[in-house]
């Protein structure tokens, strides 16, 4: 499928050019609500989500100033240093272009072995045109119907449920969904 | 009830549009998203102009890190 480039939205060309830097030092995974709308679900959001391998400070190092070289800034701190104590404590951060609050990404180290097996069975997405890596559909329904639960998670996933039927596999689902018991709630 | 059932069956309906237009959904979707941000933005630059603008700004998003915009 040949996307041209006119047809890349806002939220589109802000997490490729985040993700094209991450990829360069560690594996990553976008999760949660923007596999949904890249997937054509009309609803906005504020942020995007990302979930990325643990690596040391060295290498964190050269990530932060690349992201802050290519117009990223953090929102928690400009500090390196500061920003990898956020994510050591399993805390987000968060990372905008200059004057522009929205949207922001926001990002996670892996924390469990759901993360990690997130992170081995990442996928790219045809249909959402775009080149970054997702965590895969079923890993996403089952958190949307197991753990989110809001409303706006469920039709998520409802969408996702009608545009992948053919990747759909409940037996997959359901060992997520007993993950998830076990190790989030 | 019913207006949450007619919701779901809006959902459902887009989302077999993208099934069945993997070329033609994507269009339509952009200008939607565009449209959400673009006006966010204006709101933005309103605010910017105003006095207390930044710091309100600063307020609504938790920007720890004054050093930015």
């Amino acid at each position: 499928m040949d996307r041209r480039i006119a047809d890349r939205n806002i939220l589109d060309v802000f997490c490729e050019e985040f993700c094209a830097i991450i990829d360069r030092y560690c594996k990553y995974i976008v999760v949660s609500g923007f596999v949904a709308i890249a997937s054509g679900r009309t609803r906005g959001t504020e942020d995007i989500d990302i979930i990325i391998e643990k690596v040391d400070i060295g290498t964190f190092r050269d990530l932060f100033q690349e992201l802050h070289k290519k117009g990223f800034e953090c929102m928690q701190s400009d500090k390196a240093e500061e920003a990898y104590d956020y994510l050591k404590d399993n805390t987000s951060i968060r990372f905008t272009k200059p004057n522009q609050p929205l949207p922001e990404m926001e990002v996670k180290f892996a924390k469990d072995v759901l993360d990690q097996y997130q992170l081995e069975q990442r996928v790219k997405l045809e249909i959402t045109g775009l080149k970054v890596w997702f965590s895969d559909i079923n890993s996403n329904i089952a958190f949307k119907e197991e753990l989110l639960k809001s409303p706006k998670d469920m039709e998520d996933a409802h969408h996702l449920r009608v545009v992948y039927q053919e990747l759909i596999d409940e037996g997959k689902i359901k060992v997520i969904k007993d993950l998830i018991r076990r190790y989030r709630l | 009830m019913r207006e949450r059932e007619s919701h779901k069956e809006q959902i459902e309906r887009w989302a077999q549009f993208v099934r069945q237009n993997p070329d033609g959904w994507k269009k339509i979707h952009t200008k939607f998203i565009n449209a959400i941000f673009e006006k966010h933005q204006q709101f933005i630059n309103k605010m910017l102009e105003t006095p207390l603008g930044k710091e309100k700004l600063d307020k609504l998003y938790g920007r720890k890190n004054k050093a930015g915009y």
